[in-house]
């Protein structure tokens, strides 16, 4: 881990705010407190990719309003809420909308630091499959015409013949097409293309 | 007067003083006739001088005979005088018995041994319509409807044999109209001793039998509301001894006016069931028979055992004088007020229990932040201590073990939080199902860990093989620990070593789960056994009485039943809730 990773973590506790920050430096963290969602809110246009550890139960705006506004936002850190009095209804809804986990205190820094690896883990995930679709649009783009209206046949499942005979080509232009379609993709086999392909239609729709 | 031939009967002029005078004319007459007679037979000179100058002789003859005539006259007057004295009293009598024949508002007859009218009074004729010639020579029977001929002819021998009968008939007048007459016949005799003429009187009672008809019909009335109103209604004379019931009380109780007319009030089986009910009665009968009026709400059992509560009340009823003749005890239904009245009380002191247990709640849960957020910090700064010492190469003796111990106990402390919290909540009243047994187990860790320095164990026997009821967890759970506390209470105040409470579940036969708690405390007094599950009812010195009402109240909102199994020695509690299919 060569670069220190980002943890926000808010509470309006102070105690709390210490102990975790103590705790998560000792591992290695590089930890930012805000004593409520207000004041998150208020710093979060500048912020690193990290994970947000949230009291749930806070003066002011709580846990769960801060998440919905995040969402809003579409700032997608990976949160872990932390809270005094969590409740099944209230666990699940927090969870429904991203969560990735939800510690009930009192907690051991075990859990906690279980908790924040797999958000890490999640956050990677993530950032990867980001980083995958960006690849594909990119690549996408790079296809010609032609390439794109054989790319959409292909995946639909129709065989070079019945292509050729749709497109008034001959089998061999299919074939050339085809291939290069796939070289420019950056897949390998026809399913590994259907998934490629799939992943940049879907991008593109949402 | 009128007799058979019609003819009116008369008095003789009565001659006055004539009598006299006639017997002194006869006098003048002789004097006269012989003063004639001797002129002209004898010769004797002429007829002055015999008139004028008789002889002694003459003369005193004459006198004699004018006194003598004068005297018969005196005589005859006397007798007729005297004769007519007695007719015209005679006279008198016969016009006031005909002004009382005629007067008289009854009807009157004189019939012969046939039934043909003789004589019939003004009065017949003057109401029925009828004249004299309809009535008089007609047999009295074609008067009467034909109903009343029959009665007659039944009662003619009667009449005959015995010289007297009295019956009530149909007088049908000439227009058609009615009148029911009360007809008493009674036989004269003639101077043989023989019936031969009977004397019928009728009196028209028809106001009477209307009056009379008009009371009927006022007592069926009366009796028909009597017996119809869904109140219990009867009579009692002062001293409680019953003369009537009414048919609803009599129904309750399913028996019939003859088993209780007669008996004392407060032995009848509206009252027996509770010798203290009898004793209120009776108590409240002698205020009752002081002319005060009594109401006290009662329960009565029914002849299927049902329970209804009254409103039960006592009235004296006074004659003219101001005596107390009867009490009217009143019995009105007021199970179903009663039972409104009880679940509305019921449900406000649940609600208010409630209440507590919401603020209970909300005090743990807010407490349980507090104090969770320096537990956080606390175990947090534990761990992360630890972690820095055991990357630390030289360490001071027994400083890993200190920091685990530290971390463990506000690890802990936060378990106790969590467990209390989780305990007070409501949550949400939805039902949910449940393994009871676990549930009890449940409660009985959070007991044990209330017990851990006393002398009392609890044990549990789990023997409905986890089978599954739909509760409300909280209140189920309240109501156990509800059962199990009182135990523990009970034992503890009478200061009994190694108590024990021992709870046990099982499966019943009509698919239910019973779960009874037994003690071996002091028991329950069979004083109280009956109000046991009533409000505010409490043995404790610090009760509120709330425990076991409540308890009843959830459990039967659960379809479940809550009761006593054993008062002594040691009580025992059962519940049983339904179990889930």
């Amino acid at each position: 881990m060569t670069i220190k990773r980002h943890v926000f973590l808010v509470d309006d506790d102070l105690a709390v705010c210490h102990a975790l920050s103590v705790f998560l430096e000792s591992c290695g963290y590089f930890v930012r407190t805000f004593p409520s969602a207000e004041a998150f809110l208020a710093g979060a246009a500048g912020l690193k990719d990290g994970v947000m550890l949230l009291d749930q139960r806070m003066t002011g705006m709580s846990g769960l309003e801060l998440q919905t506004e995040l969402a809003r936002r579409h700032i997608n850190q990976p949160i872990i809420f932390i809270t005094g009095h969590g409740d099944v209804r209230m666990s699940v809804r927090a969870l429904k909308a991203g969560a990735i986990d939800f510690l009930e205190k009192p907690f051991s820094n075990n859990d906690l630091l279980a908790s924040i690896r797999e958000a890490f883990l999640h956050a990677d995930e993530h950032k990867k499959h980001r980083d995958e679709i960006a690849e594909m649009r990119r690549r996408y783009a790079s296809l010609t015409v032609r390439e794109r209206e054989v790319m959409r046949h292909v995946v639909a499942g129709l065989s070079n013949r019945h292509l050729a005979e749709q497109l008034g080509v001959s089998d061999r232009t299919i074939e050339v097409h085809r291939s290069r379609g796939m070289k420019k993709m950056g897949a390998d086999s026809l399913p590994d293309l259907v998934r490629k392909y799939t992943l940049c239609r879907e991008s593109d729709l949402n | 007067m009128t007799e058979k031939d019609g003819s009116t009967l008369t008095i003789a002029p009565v001659p006055r003083y004539t009598l006299i005078w006639v017997g002194v004319l006869i006098g003048v007459a002789f004097y006269l006739s012989d003063a004639l007679l001797d002129t002209l037979l004898f010769n004797a000179g002429p007829l002055t001088d015999q008139l004028l100058h008789p002889t002694w002789h003459e003369l005193w003859m004459r006198l004699i005979v004018l006194v003598f005539s004068t005297s018969f006259g005196i005589y005859a007057f006397t007798v007729l005088k005297r004769e007519q004295a007695t007719s015209v009293r005679a006279h008198k009598a016969e016009r006031r018995l005909q002004v009382l024949f005629n007067s008289a508002a009854e009807f009157i007859f004189l019939i012969d041994a046939e039934g043909t009218i003789l004589r019939a009074n003004q009065n017949v004729l003057k109401i029925s319509g009828y004249s004299e010639d309809e009535v008089i020579g007609r047999n009295i029977k074609t008067f009467f409807s034909t109903d009343s001929q029959h009665t007659c002819d039944c009662n003619f021998p009667t009449l005959r044999e015995k010289g007297y009968t009295r019956s009530e008939i149909d007088f049908v007048n000439k227009d058609g109209s009615i009148i029911n007459m009360e007809c008493s016949a009674t036989a004269v005799p003639d101077e043989h001793g023989d019936y031969t003429s009977f004397l019928i009187i009728q009196r028209d009672i028809s106001e009477r039998l209307r009056a009379a008809r008009e009371l009927e019909e006022s007592e069926r009335r009366f009796r028909a509301i009597f017996n119809s109103t869904y109140q219990f209604i009867g009579l009692l004379k002062p001293d409680g001894t019953i003369l009537e019931a009414n048919q609803t009380a009599l129904d309750f109780i399913g028996l019939t006016n003859a088993d209780v007319v007669g008996k004392p009030f407060w032995e009848t089986p509206w009252w027996t069931h509770s010798p203290q009910l009898q004793k209120r009665l009776r108590e409240r009968l002698l205020e009752a028979a002081q002319g005060k009026r009594v109401r006290f709400e009662a329960e009565h059992v029914g002849k299927n055992g049902q329970r209804i509560d009254v409103d039960f009340s006592l009235k004296p009823v006074l004659n003219e004088q101001g005596e107390i003749v009867l009490l009217i005890p009143e019995g009105h239904d007021i199970s179903e007020r009663k039972h409104a009245e009880e679940n509305a009380r019921r449900m406000q002191q649940e609600s208010a229990h409630m209440m507590r247990v919401n603020i209970m709640g909300e005090m743990a849960s807010g407490m349980a932040h507090e104090l969770n957020q320096p537990l956080t910090a606390l175990v947090s700064y534990c761990g992360t201590a630890l972690k820095m010492v055991r990357e630390t190469a030289t360490l001071p003796e027994g400083l890993v073990d200190i920091l685990e111990r530290a971390s463990g106990q506000a690890h802990r402390a936060g378990d106790v939080i969590h467990h209390l919290r989780e305990f007070v909540s409501k949550g949400n009243n939805d039902k949910s199902r449940v393994i009871l047994d676990d549930l009890v187990q449940g409660v009985i860790d959070f007991i044990s860990w209330e017990l851990r320095n006393s002398d009392i164990h609890v044990t549990f026997l789990p023997a409905s093989f986890a089978r599954e009821v739909s509760i409300d967890k909280v209140q189920v759970e309240q109501v156990l620990i509800n059962l199990i506390r009182n135990s523990i209470e009970a034992i503890s105040q009478a200061g009994i070593s190694s108590g024990r409470v021992d709870i046990a579940s099982r499966p019943t036969e009509d698919g239910s789960i019973e779960v009874s708690v037994a003690d071996n405390g002091p028991g329950i007094a069979p004083a109280v056994a009956d109000s046991l599950f009533e409000p505010y009812q409490t043995s404790k010195e610090t009760g509120m009485g709330m425990g076991l009402s409540i308890s009843r109240s959830i459990i039967e909102a659960h379809d479940g039943k809550l009761w006593v199994e054993r008062l002594q020695p040691g009580a025992v509690f059962c519940l049983s809730l339904p179990q889930c299919h």
